[in-house]
């Protein structure tokens, strides 16, 4: 697994759900059924600005071992999510859209969409958060979390909120544009978690 | 949950018993717990040896007296040692599949859809450089359809009467093949030509 650069940092960042559900909708009017299926993950649309060679350089040596061996990217999002504490998986077991953690400094805010990772077997997992919680004084909470767990962590899998990284594999090779104002361009890439 | 429901969760198991009475159990994704065998087991979307199930196949149905068939297909990971699982330890293994509905992690009102064994075992390299295997199945009750019919004029009878002598070893009850360019034998004749 490959750990990608921090700087310079994107431009764009684009979230989809690898969704592996579906409509059923029959062709002549009958109600539509949603059938979802297990197992739905991120992908994530990485837009990188016009670089120096030597920031590009960087970049895509990274890329070129990461379209064998994986990526992984620490998540950068609109706030500051730093000050969660230490939080761990409450407990083994745990199934569905609910997660029980603990561990977290007391009175943190886990807001409506914050990506998290759930690190179990030494994989990275992320998940969000769907209903904006405060954690309570003991640092536990039952958060609502989307998609459902992939996996099944064991109690005190580490969860990553302050600082969570999103790793998988990388949607296709990747190159920039090295153009004639020695100024590369068009760097992009897209990271499928795996499972 | 009902089938009736605006949005329905459901899922795939397939359950692969081995002769050796080690299992495989898979799940389409995530993972599932599900009782087929009176105990409950865990499903998960993909197993260290066998790796995921990239194809479900083709299953046939049918009434009567019909042979049905399938196959299936697993990507075994990279990681996995290639005779872990590719081998004759694949055969006659039991390969059951359910397709039921899912709450959290259980599986409710699941269907058991087909039984059947492994018949035979191909590994084929696909188009992006993977590894997989395919597994042809037959129907359990395909079995039955194996005749003893005692002591007959044919090779494995001859053979246990005189070992090792080979008179019989061309009696197949095949069709016969001559080579390309030899001269056209009588239409009526079972003799085929390639």
């Amino acid at each position: 697994m490959i750990d990608l650069p921090t700087t310079p940092s994107p431009t764009n960042i684009r979230w989809e759900v690898l969704d592996f559900g579906g409509t059923m909708q029959g062709p002549v009017g009958g109600s539509a059924q949603r059938i979802n299926r297990l197992g739905n993950r991120w992908s994530l649309m990485v837009t990188l600005p016009p670089m120096l060679p030597a920031d590009a350089d960087q970049w895509e040596a990274a890329l070129l071992r990461g379209l064998r061996q994986g990526v992984r990217w620490r998540i950068i999002q609109a706030f500051n999510p730093e000050g969660a504490g230490s939080p761990l998986v409450d407990g083994g077991s745990q199934a569905g859209d609910q997660l029980d953690v603990k561990g977290f400094n007391a009175g943190y805010w886990c807001r409506r969409n914050q990506p998290f990772a759930i690190v179990s077997g030494g994989k990275r997992y992320v998940h969000r958060v769907v209903t904006a919680q405060q954690i309570g004084a003991d640092g536990t909470a039952t958060l609502e979390i989307e998609p459902p767990l992939r996996v099944e962590p064991t109690d005190e899998d580490v969860l990553e909120f302050s600082a969570p990284y999103i790793e998988g594999l990388l949607a296709e090779p990747v190159t920039g544009d090295f153009s004639a104002d020695r100024i590369v361009h068009g760097l992009s890439f897209t990271i499928n978690e795996a499972g | 949950m009902a089938v009736t429901d605006t949005a329905i969760t459901v899922a795939g198991l397939l359950k692969i018993d081995f002769v050796d009475e080690t299992s495989v159990r898979l799940c389409d994704g995530g993972f599932l717990y599900f009782t087929s065998d009176s105990t409950s087991e865990k499903y998960e979307a993909s197993d260290s040896i066998y790796g995921t199930l990239a194809d479900p196949g083709e299953w046939e149905m049918g009434f009567g007296d019909q042979a049905e068939g399938g196959t299936i297909t697993l990507a075994p990971p990279d990681t996995a040692t290639f005779t872990d699982w590719y081998g004759d330890h694949l055969l006659d293994a039991r390969v059951r599949l359910w397709f039921g509905e899912v709450s959290g992690s259980t599986v409710s009102s699941a269907e058991q859809v087909a039984d059947m064994l492994i018949d035979t075992y191909e590994q084929e390299i696909s188009a992006g450089g993977q590894r997989i295997l395919q597994l042809g199945l037959i129907s359990r009750a395909e079995k039955l359809f194996l005749r003893n019919e005692g002591n007959v004029c044919s090779e494995r009878f001859h053979k246990s009467v005189w070992t090792g002598e080979n008179g019989f070893n061309n009696c197949t009850d095949l069709a016969g093949y001559v080579a390309w360019g030899a001269e056209s034998p009588p239409r009526s004749g079972t003799t085929r030509f390639r």
